[in-house]
């Protein structure tokens, strides 16, 4: 997982341009499914089902990450742009970014040397800051960057001590891994004639520019699946000192999955949330729980609510910097996430 | 009606929670219907055959759920924070018995630091203690996710008033069983729905209503009145009629069913106002477009202090809404 992580990882998928991240995913994984298909708006849907009619089940991740495209090209040649996402808008200055075609920029803005105390505290505003590319000027520059081209963080990969990795997207691509992985359990299982759920893994688009309305749903409406479990990086607060504020932390990065009862978007079903607990007591998958019951939420608030509902649950990967261009994960949550899901899916007692 | 409503009011349901509420509901609607059901989020589904050749489905929705909260957080000392289910008013929740699931008893309040001058009512500053003598002792009685609500109650007022909680909108539930009961006939195929997680954003609404596919939707909920001290303009006086709504924040009825309501009104004289609501949104936003969208409207129960402990609203106004809902029931719509 860990090779396949970084493959991915070192992949751009900014959200409504996933086709590199989504070629890669499907090279992966067709061997062992039944079948892969791209739904309209781009979702990727791998199905494995045993013969006999069962419960049916969807697991997704998102594909995509947080970007940007091009807006405007001005006189200087300097790159204007809109961000795609919540996109951590702090640390954007000096931070190398890459077109989809490989153009490489470095974001720019006011110097903190010129700015006021009051500016230095507010983050960097879209309208604040550009992309150099070297450009002299508009005509150069339109011959490297167009109108509408989309781009992200320059990729990099950079694993820290104890199997901690860093790099723009990690949260999101690790979750990716898991599910790739979860089908090569899947298939194994199905080989086995142990597979007594259909499963409809789905790697799903646009996720980061959505604020209510998620993408996914149009996978979750033609599948209809009684079931759903929704992978998807947790961001976590673990940057105070562990006896300070104990209840501002709640999840930190290390420790495990994290079970949400609850978030703005989601109230989790009930009985898949505590069968969750216990399974997790059993199988001693490390497990903890978010800050609060009413975080931000995730794809699950589209999905719970398809056609005549869905029960859902999430299980989210600890991450910090999320949406910077260095995301932080540790590798002993990935696995737990991954243990988990395979623990979740595959298991056939009741 | 009261002791009726009060087997209504009393049982949990906090928004994502309705499995207690939903089995008394399923108990009090099942003899006046063929078939009782839940679905996947937990909305509950009473359905009723209509009459002759192909009927058109009827479906009113009142929600069971009401607001409450969910522990999210335990500290040392076994104090448990709670994050909010629905639009929680924490100056009127504040210093109140709050009653978790499994009947574990606490109180609700703020930090100390708040109770001088200084008030910030917001969420995180509230806790709820209940008496645990350390973070081991609390778990054992409380776990990560259990809901609990401000402790419910029912009492009578002057004349036909009561006052309680959660009468948002557990009398309208009481008004679709009790319009079950009263119809004389059903001319149309008939749901009555009790709908799930409305305080947190009309959910089970949209569910429900995909399944069902309604060719016409009535929701019954709580609504505000204009007859306080100091409140907002409002055309809407307690005990002067139900009120048929015209439009709220989230919804503009359809005309058709705002003037069908009325004129049941009418044919049966139950006095009625109508209601226009600047603020807040019901279950009837969802009926209009869950699927390929429907005919819909609502009617609301005029109501004093509306998610508070002591929600006044007047007897007469709701035997007039049953009056409405049976009407509907014995009217053939096509």
């Amino acid at each position: 997982m860990k090779e396949l992580l970084k493959t991915l990882a070192l992949e751009c998928a900014p959200s409504g341009r996933e086709k590199a991240v989504a070629k890669l995913i499907e090279k992966e994984i067709t061997p062992y499914c039944d079948s892969v298909t791209y739904d309209k708006i781009g979702n990727l849907i791998a199905v494995i089902k045993p013969r006999k009619k069962c419960e049916r089940v969807m697991v997704c991740a998102h594909m995509d990450e947080v970007g940007f495209m091009v807006k405007n090209i001005n006189n200087e040649g300097r790159i204007n742009i809109v961000l795609l996402g919540a996109v951590e808008t702090r640390t954007l200055s000096g931070r190398r970014v890459r077109f989809l075609d490989g153009t490489v920029g470095v974001v720019s803005t006011k110097p903190i040397h010129v700015m006021s105390n009051n500016e230095e505290e507010r983050p960097t505003y879209e309208d604040r800051i550009y992309i150099e590319i070297g450009a002299k000027n508009r005509a150069e520059a339109e011959n490297m960057v167009k109108i509408g081209d989309f781009g992200t963080f320059e990729p990099k990969f950079t694993p820290l001590a104890g199997e901690t990795y860093a790099g723009k997207a990690i949260g999101g691509r690790a979750c990716v891994s898991a599910l790739i992985s979860l089908i090569k359990e899947t298939h194994a299982a199905k080989k086995a004639k142990n597979l007594q759920k259909e499963c409809y893994f789905v790697f799903s688009v646009k996720r980061e520019i959505a604020r209510k309305l998620f993408a996914v749903e149009t996978a979750a409406f033609n599948i209809r699946p009684q079931t759903a479990l929704v992978l998807d990086a947790m961001p976590v607060c673990d940057y105070y000192p562990r006896d300070e504020r104990e209840q501002e932390i709640g999840a930190v990065c290390g420790e495990g999955i994290v079970l949400s009862p609850a978030d703005a978007k989601t109230l989790y079903d009930r009985t898949l949330f505590a069968s969750a607990v216990s399974l997790c007591e059993k199988e001693g998958i490390a497990y903890q729980y978010p800050r609060t019951a009413s975080g931000e939420g995730n794809e699950s608030g589209s999905i719970h609510k398809s056609t005549d509902g869905v029960r859902t649950l999430s299980v989210g990967l600890p991450a910090r910097n999320l949406h910077s261009g260095a995301e932080i994960i540790k590798y002993r949550d990935l696995e737990a996430v991954s243990t988990f899901v395979k623990a979740w899916l595959l298991s056939n007692e009741d | 009606m009261f002791t009726q409503l009060k087997k209504i009011v009393m049982p949990m349901g906090v928004s994502g929670d309705e499995g207690d509420i939903s089995a008394v509901l399923a108990a009090e609607i099942a003899p006046y219907v063929d078939k009782v059901y839940n679905d996947a989020l937990g909305n509950l589904i009473a359905f009723k055959k209509g009459k002759g050749k192909k009927p058109k489905k009827l479906m009113f929705a009142a929600h069971m759920d009401e607001i409450g909260f969910m522990a999210s957080y335990i500290d040392e000392k076994g104090y448990i924070r709670l994050s909010r289910l629905g639009g929680i008013n924490y100056q009127a929740a504040a210093f109140s018995e709050v009653i978790f699931k499994n009947g574990t008893k606490g109180v609700l309040v703020p930090e100390a630091r708040l109770m001088g001058g200084q008030r910030e009512y917001r969420p995180e500053n509230y806790y709820v203690d209940i008496g645990a003598k350390s973070k081991k002792d609390a778990m054992r009685r409380v776990k990560i996710g259990d809901t609990c609500h401000v402790a419910p109650h029912l009492f009578k007022l002057a004349g036909s008033r009561v006052a309680g909680r959660p009468i948002d909108d557990r009398i309208g539930c009481m008004m679709l069983v009790e319009a079950a009961k009263a119809a004389v006939t059903f001319e149309n195929d008939t749901y009555f729905v009790f709908t799930v997680q409305e305080e947190v954003g009309v959910r089970g609404a949209k569910t429900s209503a995909f399944a069902i596919a309604p060719d016409y939707a009535v929701a019954v909920d709580i609504g505000g009145a204009g007859d306080v001290p100091a409140c907002a303009p409002l055309a809407v006086n307690l005990g002067e009629g139900i009120a048929v709504k015209i439009k709220d924040a989230m919804v503009i009825c359809n005309p058709k069913m705002v003037a069908l309501m009325k004129q049941i009104a009418q044919d049966a004289k139950i006095p009625y106002q109508t209601e226009i609501l600047e603020g807040g949104g019901t279950d009837t936003c969802m009926l209009q477009q869950a699927a390929g969208g429907c005919i819909a409207g609502a009617i609301s129960v005029p109501t004093r202090y509306g998610h508070s402990a002591v929600e006044v609203i007047d007897m007469n106004d709701v035997a007039g809404g049953i009056g409405i809902l049976a009407g509907l029931c014995g009217t053939k719509l096509d």
